[in-house]
């Protein structure tokens, strides 16, 4: 988007250089007027001149026959010779005074040029005759400018007039000299000009350069190379620019696309991004605002024009086209499909980063309902839980830029001390290098597509890291990961193959409220089993706990609250429960493990109730690295 | 009046003017017919050799037309040659001289002397004869 300013400062070049170009243009005219007004000046003067030595040759000769009169004076022709000699200067090259005989043939009678000078009588044949012969019928003055005679400039004749009859015509050639001068004079001027306007242009010329070059790299910039739209740079450009009420935000992201970039490769994700991103830019509207907003995921701004919101008809278009579409590549054949979260209630959004958050929270049940369809705010509002905008940022900001690591807490078997694995907990390094605890943020994105990221991320983590040894882990999901299909083929995909590491690994599940359909919840709990990997049931006895449920999917560990233990040591009724809680899981056969072991009387406690393991700070601290042995007094 | 003007415009060199109107002096004597010329101007020796219904000579001898730019002795030698000057006061140092072409305040002038061009029988085209005075004055 070009901003105003940018125009301006175009506008403003272009006026510079048009106004110096005049300004250039300017400086001939200039010249040219300065000349002209010397001269206008000279001709005045030599008119004044003129107009005096007429004078006296009429008032010394008092007759109208010229010739005979000054034949036979020649010491008046003399004088008056002389006078005409003082008119001559460095620009005044001739001035004599001509004849008209009755051939039609002009005749000098008196000349005052010291060059050149003609003898009495002789004949004359002036160019531009036509003018000379106008004066005897205007008798006004004529000034002839000579292009045709070297070194002369103008000649200016002026008739001599007795009893209202011209009897000849004084006349004065002047030289180019005037014209040199006044070049000379203005010829520094100029120069000065001319090198501006040369500086001027140049720094004009450098400035389109720079102004190239500032849209080249602002395009690169607020674009995605890959798919040539705008990218999250763009975003924030824009956000305090438009009206947020103006537009409904939806956030589409590909479905499965990590299953093309795993088996086809990177570049055939590459490809399948430019298609379904040209898919997109060609159905939406001119004021519509499309954004790569970081991997397969994208922001759709939907312009409301006249009030009129068609967002949902828009989006409704661009699902379709991307499911129809067939995307060819390496002789293979992807069809893609798309999940969009919509947001048509922006009005209520504080700000965009809100109004996108919502949009996000209801890509995120879009995908949980089986992908490929639009779920929009309204529909959906009670399911979305009110969530803190720095949060979701926080994280998408960590998962973008690889800042998601895990740290590991041994859990130790009672009797023998020996560390039985270890729990996979989860932390955010700060850009300035702090540790983020999961309770500053798993709180916040709850419900929204960023937290089956993370969860995918703490996956991935794990499972590179413990493919490499042969030691236990324990990896906390939640039920709604399991819900989701790209983290279910994720761990189907990575440990089907790998029967080691699948055997090592132990995934935590929080047992809470959210296990609406248990059938469901056993279904997910199976794929694991057979994977070979245990279950463990996290944080058992807080809020209500379902007993049948953990019966029914045959976990392998029960985790009990931190909660509890934490006050095993001082309240007796807590004692009690934790007993139960042990006798139960014995009963069933289920191992326990107690965590929040954080003193040495919770650890006492615990040992008088023959617990299985135990996991907290008395016995080790999470650590960034494994640690191999424990040391308990 | 317009035959000097006319040469204005076809050329801005004073010397191109000069050839130019001296080819059309020497075309417009009517009664010589094969133009030999002698020219102590160099350049007229060198643009008259182009122009083919001129011959140009080595000698005053070979020549019916003389043209000069100063007085020489060797014309006493031969006092019938035609004889055309390149200066005003030429006209008055050599007498038999019937005409001469000069610049006048920066402009080109010709003079014929009437009395000479009879005495040696010369005649001029129509376009010349404005340019023929009864003296040098």
């Amino acid at each position: 988007m070009v901003k105003k300013s940018d125009y301006f400062i175009i506008l403003l070049l272009l006026s510079f250089g048009i106004f110096f170009m005049y300004l250039y243009f300017y400086i001939d005219n200039t010249q040219e007027d300065i000349k002209n007004r010397i001269i206008n000046n000279k001709i005045k003067h030599m008119s004044n001149v003129l107009n005096h030595i007429s004078t006296d040759i009429i008032k010394t000769t008092k007759t109208d026959d010229l010739v005979v009169f000054l034949k036979n004076n020649k010491e008046v022709r003399e004088s008056l010779e002389r006078q005409l000699t003082q008119i001559l200067s460095k620009n005044t090259k001739y001035t004599y005074f001509l004849f008209l005989d009755n051939q039609n043939k002009f005749r000098f009678l008196l000349d005052g040029s010291i060059n050149d000078k003609a003898r009495f009588y002789q004949k004359f044949d002036p160019l531009k005759k036509d003018l000379y012969f106008k004066i005897y019928k205007t008798k006004h003055q004529e000034v002839i400018l000579q292009k045709d005679v070297e070194n002369l400039l103008i000649t200016l004749l002026y008739p001599v007039q007795y009893n209202n009859k011209v009897l000849g015509i004084l006349s004065i050639d002047m030289t180019t000299g005037i014209q040199n001068d006044i070049t000379n004079l203005i010829e520094p001027l100029k120069n000065f000009f001319v090198v501006l306007v040369i500086f001027i242009s140049l720094l004009i010329f450098l400035g389109v350069i720079q102004l190239f070059k500032y849209f080249k790299t602002k395009r690169q910039l607020f674009h995605d190379s890959l798919t040539k739209i705008y990218n999250r740079h763009y975003l924030q450009e824009i956000t305090s620019t438009i009206k947020l009420t103006n537009y409904s935000v939806a956030m589409l992201d590909l479905d499965r696309f990590k299953i093309i970039n795993d088996t086809y490769g990177h570049k055939t994700g590459d490809i399948v991004l430019q298609e379904c991103a040209k898919i997109f830019q060609d159905n939406i509207r001119k004021d519509d605002i499309l954004i790569r907003y970081g991997g397969e995921e994208f922001l759709l701004l939907m312009y409301k024009k006249d009030n009129e919101d068609n967002s949902f008809e828009v989006c409704k278009e661009i699902l379709d086209k991307t499911s129809k579409h067939t995307i060819r590549y390496d002789d293979n054949e992807i069809n893609m499909t798309l999940s969009i979260g919509l947001n048509q209630d922006v009005a209520f959004d504080k700000d965009f980063t809100e109004a996108i958050k919502k949009a996000d929270s209801m890509l995120y049940i879009a995908k949980q309902k089986g992908r490929d369809q639009i779920i929009k705010y309204q529909d959906n509002m009670k399911n979305v839980a009110i969530t803190n905008k720095k949060g979701v940022n926080d994280v998408k900001s960590a998962l973008h830029e690889d800042r998601i690591v895990c740290h590991f807490q041994p859990i130790v078997n009672a009797k023998t001390k020996d560390i039985l694995k270890y729990e996979a907990l989860v932390r955010i390094i700060s850009p300035d290098g702090k540790i983020i605890y999961p309770g500053d943020f798993l709180p916040y994105i709850k419900h929204t597509n960023i937290h089956y990221k993370l969860t995918k991320k703490i996956l991935e983590i794990c499972f590179n890291m413990f493919s490499n040894n042969t030691k236990h882990i324990s990896i906390n999901v939640s039920f709604l990961d399991l819900l989701n299909r790209d983290i279910v083929e994720y761990i189907t995909q990575s440990l089907q193959n790998n029967k080691s590491l699948a055997s090592r690994i132990t995934f935590e599940i929080l047992e809470s409220d959210e296990i609406e359909d248990i059938e469901v919840f056993k279904q997910k709990i199976d794929i694991l089993h057979k994977l070979g990997s245990k279950i463990a049931i996290d944080d058992f006895g807080s809020g209500y706990s379902n007993f049948k449920a953990v019966l029914d999917v045959r976990a392998d560990f029960l985790k009990i609250d931190g909660t509890l233990i934490k006050d095993i040591d001082t309240d007796e009724k807590v004692f009690q429960v934790v007993k139960n809680i042990i006798f139960f899981a014995k009963d069933s056969g289920m191992r326990t493990i107690a965590e929040y072991v954080s003193s040495k009387d919770i650890y006492d406690r615990l040992m008088m109730l023959d617990i299985d393991y135990m996991q907290g700070f008395y016995l080790a601290k999470p650590t960034k690295d494994i640690i191999e042995k424990i040391e308990i007094d | 009046m317009m035959f000097l003007s006319s040469f204005l415009f076809s050329s801005c060199y004073n010397m191109n003017l000069k050839i130019q109107i001296l080819e059309h002096v020497c075309s417009g004597i009517k009664n010589i017919d094969n133009m030999y010329i002698y020219s102590d101007d160099k350049d007229i020796q060198t643009a008259f050799k182009n122009i083919d219904k001129f011959y140009i000579v080595d000698t005053v001898k070979e020549a019916q037309i003389v043209i000069l730019n100063k007085n020489t002795p060797i014309l006493k030698k031969f006092p019938n040659k035609h004889i055309f000057v390149l200066n005003y006061d030429l006209l008055e140092e050599i007498p038999s001289s019937f005409g001469a072409f000069f610049w006048k305040k920066g402009r080109p002038n010709i003079v014929f002397i009437k009395s000479r061009l009879n005495k040696q029988s010369l005649k001029l085209s129509k376009e010349l004869n404005h340019y023929v005075e009864e003296k040098v004055w």
